[in-house]
């Protein structure tokens, strides 16, 4: 694991902070002890099933469930009926938990039962009769644009929520919602200088159009809920989530609960990826209002392909212009993103993100989100970033190659630096692009010529750069300074990428005491301090600001403590290991359990800090991938010899949990750029509702991947860290796609590059006579 | 119409009366509370719900918990000996190999079978060897070291909650 640190040095050696460690939960998991969303019942517990909406656009009738009342095992049954119409908006998912008078996706839930077997529950849906009116859909989001496309939605009115994307970037997407008519939800644009100028002053001019697939976050665990409404009116629930504290908000504002008598749990979770919200959790929830018993609900993992909230297909077209010295000299850029039945891409972010890695004197920029009877999509770690990439990079590829020019000096040319703006406007602090292809520029695999194998096959090789802003909550941490010397720390975000473990090392390093006299406790929504969701890259970049201010107020009421015992001044007391000293004469010392024993029984009670943070801004996360690969021409079959991730994390407070967030992240890229794509029937269903034909790599699909972490100091965060989870996921597709493209000599546009996809492409080219770097259908 | 099962989990004789139609994974999760075992799929395409009957790798989503009538069953709870966690579990907690940990449960179970059986293999035949696990999180690499380090003999075992060590002694005399 290679490393370009830019840092300033540390007054002392670091002790913890920046030394890999392994989970402090890794035990846990290891044994089956660690308890996930489905691992959670109460006695006298109800289970739910959800009836699901069989047509992919309809008028709801009428909905009858008496029968299903009678039937055996049944307790309750929850419809849209149950909820106030003041709380529900049409327009926002999750606070549409089931089709009111219109199902507007085939999957949609309708109802739930709550009964005492899960057999019993999902026997009884049959029995609930739903009066549908079937209504003309569209799935295509190029034909839902279209001025004669059916209406996906019906006047819905209310403003559009955006909560959930809000959340994964700080990045203001400063552009308005221009135009809501028709099937576009939204529209953003931005612009700069005279794109007809710009693209008349290249002398190299490329374009394409790219698309890529629906894709499934495909946590391996599926959603799954508890709730508990006690008869004082508590709410209590166990959900997986990556946000505790949206679920509560959410579950409060739907049932017109006061926020403190929801109490959330967030269980472990079995991995989110920006996928795992509150789309479950109000259902256990009415169901256990209205049952007044405990109601647990878990989804299956077709439940989870055909209805979740997975990453949107979009058709993406750009056309890049550069001088014949390799300056850039305009980007024009159209983004239409299908955001199925709800609003609520990451459209603008992915319009934004084109122009995001390299300064274009000249850009237009556009993008469309535009309705569809299909599920509605979501985050998938750095939401419609993978798509942006995906385009912007292959072109970019392609223009070096007409200049003859190495991709890596001509985007070394033109890569964006601290001052440089965003297409929105936004001035860039100190990114690390520049740092990164460097890093890729100096690889060993960069460096060694690729060369063609022996039995035929073509190799070829890719790359590409992405970067993602990221999310920069508000969080706060508690610590508490035990009667052994010992710390705790409280929390209220998610445990979702290590970060507890993080949080561990921060407090540890900040106390100076061993990473074993520190544990961190993720408490529920009333006993926690609040703490953003687990999206964003946000948790660990802003908690481990807050860890450390909590750290700061503990350690300022030990010195108070220690100074008095000492005869000491407050502001000469030094520490270390356990101990606190006045300077110059560490021989006297008091353990931080003799403080903590003084502390209790003092006029100013135990030792407890609380600390806030939030990062002063966002910075984006930089990485890059280089892709070899091989392609069967005959089969379509294409095989990674080598890939290489490279990313920026200013500060890598665990590196070996960075190493395995980059290694996941850019596996995951690699499903987007060859496996994985829901699959729609004409119907509006989804034809691979299932782990065999919606295909996530597997170990033997895979290299590999050389990481290469690039610390490059970012000024506001703790000691230079800066958002890790997920740029990684960001540029693989890209470079992958290319690769492939360089190994077969034709250009290629769509994700995921399946063989099927290949071998099509192969034909097209032979029947055409096509050279690289001319689009093909 | 009831049935009376008997079988062997982890070690410990179990008895009990249960429907013919319901699954292994389910007898093991909401009967006996072995909450270990993990359902990722229902179909078997996810290998997060393996366990052993009489020591053979099974999808205990696919089986029905009368077929393990008679057999002895270990589940990734059974896989701990002496306090100490097996050669794989030690090797994935050193590697970092588990991160979010829900396909950890299987994939261990798994492996642990595995390379009972194959002691020696390529890193191509260790990759397809666990292509029936799936995990999301890491990308396979720290897993694959974890299982590397197991077939080149470097695991050190880990104790399984180990006794705390005293952070500083109280100094000598009052201060
Ligand atoms: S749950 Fe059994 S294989 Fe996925
Ligand atoms: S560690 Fe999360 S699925 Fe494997």
């Amino acid at each position: 694991m290679a490393k370009v640190v830019e840092r300033p040095q540390e007054k002392t050696a670091l002790r913890v902070a920046n030394k890999p460690v392994s989970r402090i939960d890794g035990v846990e998991n290891v044994t089956g002890a660690t308890k996930f969303g489905a691992d959670f019942s109460l006695p006298g517990m109800l289970w739910g099933a959800i009836l699901r909406s069989p047509h992919a656009h309809a008028r709801i009738r009428n909905i009858e469930y008496a029968k299903a009342l009678e039937a055996p095992g049944v307790v309750t049954v929850a419809t849209a009926a149950d909820f106030a119409e003041d709380v529900v908006e049409p327009t926002s998912r999750p606070h549409n938990v089931f089709a009111g008078d219109f199902a507007l996706f085939l999957g949609e839930p309708v109802a739930a039962i709550a009964a005492v077997t899960k057999e019993d529950a999902e026997a009884a849906l049959e029995l609930i009769e739903v009066d549908y009116e079937p209504l003309p859909h569209v799935l295509d989001p190029e034909d839902a644009m279209k001025p004669d496309a059916p209406a996906i939605r019906h006047g819905d009115g209310g403003d559009i929520d955006r909560t959930e994307m809000s959340f994964h970037s700080s990045v203001a997407s400063s552009a308005e919602d221009l135009d809501e008519s028709g099937n576009v939800s939204s529209q953003v644009q931005f612009s700069r200088g005279d794109i007809e100028e710009g693209l008349a002053e290249a002398d190299v001019v490329k374009e394409g159009r790219f698309t890529a697939a629906m894709v499934h976050q495909t946590y391996l665990e599926p959603h799954a809920a508890l709730a508990h409404y006690t008869p004082s009116g508590d709410m209590k629930m166990w959900v997986t989530s990556q946000g505790q504290f949206y679920v509560r908000d959410t579950v409060a504002r739907l049932l017109k609960l006061p926020a403190h008598k929801v109490i959330v749990q967030g269980t472990a979770i079995g991995g989110g990826f920006g996928g795992k919200m509150t789309l479950l959790a109000p259902i256990p929830a009415i169901l256990s209002k209205k049952a007044r018993r405990p109601v647990k609900v878990v989804w299956s993992r077709s439940e989870e392909l055909v209805a979740a909230n997975p990453a949107p297909y979009s058709v993406i077209d750009v056309k890049i212009g550069a001088k014949r010295d390799g300056t850039l000299t305009a980007l024009q850029g159209r983004v239409i993103m299908d955001t199925g039945a709800y609003p609520g891409s990451p459209m603008s972010t992915a319009t934004m993100l084109l122009g995001s890695c390299y300064v274009f004197p000249n850009m237009e920029l556009e993008g469309f989100e535009v309705l569809t009877n299909k599920v509605s999509v979501g985050a998938y770690r750095a939401p419609g970033a993978p798509n942006s990439a995906h385009a912007v990079e292959n072109v970019m590829n392609w223009v070096a190659q007409a200049l003859g020019m190495d991709p890596v000096e001509f985007r070394l040319r033109n890569a964006i630096k601290e001052g440089d703006r965003w297409p929105n406007g936004q001035p860039l602090p100190d990114v690390g692009g520049v740092e990164v292809l460097e890093a890729i520029k100096n690889h060993q695999v960069w460096n060694t010529p690729l060369e063609q194998g022996s039995n035929g096959k073509p190799r070829g090789r890719g790359m590409a750069i992405g970067c993602w802003s990221g999310g920069a909550g508000g969080s706060a941490a508690t610590i508490k300074l035990e009667a052994d010397g010992s710390f705790s720390v409280l929390v209220g975000t998610i445990n979702l990428t290590g970060s507890t473990t993080s949080i561990a090392q921060v407090a540890a390093e900040e106390l100076r005491v061993p990473l074993e006299y520190v544990s961190v406790h993720q408490g529920d929504t009333n006993e926690a301090p609040y703490g953003p969701v687990a999206g964003g890259s946000q948790v660990t970049y802003t908690v481990s600001l807050s860890a450390a201010a909590a750290a700061h107020e503990v350690l300022r009421q030990m010195k108070g403590i220690a100074a008095q015992r000492l005869g000491a001044d407050v502001d000469d007391i030094e520490f270390d290991d356990g101990k606190m000293w006045a300077q110059g004469d560490p021989e006297r010392y008091v353990t931080y359990r003799r403080i903590s024993d003084e502390a209790v029984g003092s006029t100013n009670g135990p030792i407890i800090g609380t600390g806030h943070g939030k990062p002063a801004r966002g910075n984006p996360g930089f990485a890059g991938t280089i892709a070899d690969v091989e392609v069967d021409t005959e089969t379509g079959l294409v095989t990674i010899l080598n890939l290489v991730g490279v990313q920026d994390a200013g500060f890598a407070i665990n590196p070996l949990s960075v190493e395995g967030q980059i290694q996941g992240g850019t596996i995951q890229g690699v499903g987007y750029a060859l496996l994985e794509e829901i699959v729609y029937d004409e119907d509006g269903s989804v034809r691979n509702p299932g782990l065999l034909d919606y295909r996530l790599p597997t170990a033997a699909d895979v290299p590999n991947v050389d990481t290469v972490i690039v610390e490059k100091h970012n000024p506001y965060g703790w000691k230079g860290t800066r958002i890790v989870g997920e740029p990684s996921i960001v540029p693989p597709g890209a470079a992958i796609t290319s690769a492939i493209s360089d190994a077969l000599g034709i250009p290629l546009h769509n994700m995921p590059l399946t063989p099927e996809r290949i071998v099509m492409a192969l034909r097209d080219a032979r029947s055409n006579g096509r050279s690289n770097g001319e689009p093909t259908s | 119409m009831d049935y009376p099962l008997q079988l062997t989990v982890n070690g410990v004789a179990v008895k009990r009366i249960v429907e013919p139609q319901i699954r292994l994974l389910d007898f093991l999760r909401e009967d006996l509370g072995l909450t270990g075992s993990k359902e990722g799929c229902g179909t078997g395409d996810c290998g997060a719900c393996t366990v052993l009957i009489d020591d053979e790798p099974h999808h205990s989503c696919l089986t029905l918990a009368v077929e393990a009538e008679g057999a002895a069953v270990t589940t990734v709870e059974g896989l701990v000996t002496d306090d100490k966690l097996n050669e794989v579990q030690s090797a994935f907690v050193s590697a970092g190999a588990t991160q979010c940990g829900i396909c950890t449960p299987g994939f261990v179970v798994m492996a642990t079978a595995y390379l009972r059986d194959n002691p020696n293999p390529t890193d191509d035949e260790l990759r397809m060897g666990v292509a029936g696990n799936l995990c999301r999180c890491t990308g396979y690499d720290t897993i694959m070291t974890a299982l590397h380090s197991v077939i080149d003999g470097k695991v050190e075992l880990i104790e399984v909650a180990p006794e705390p060590q005293e952070l500083v002694p109280e100094p000598e005399g009052e201060l």
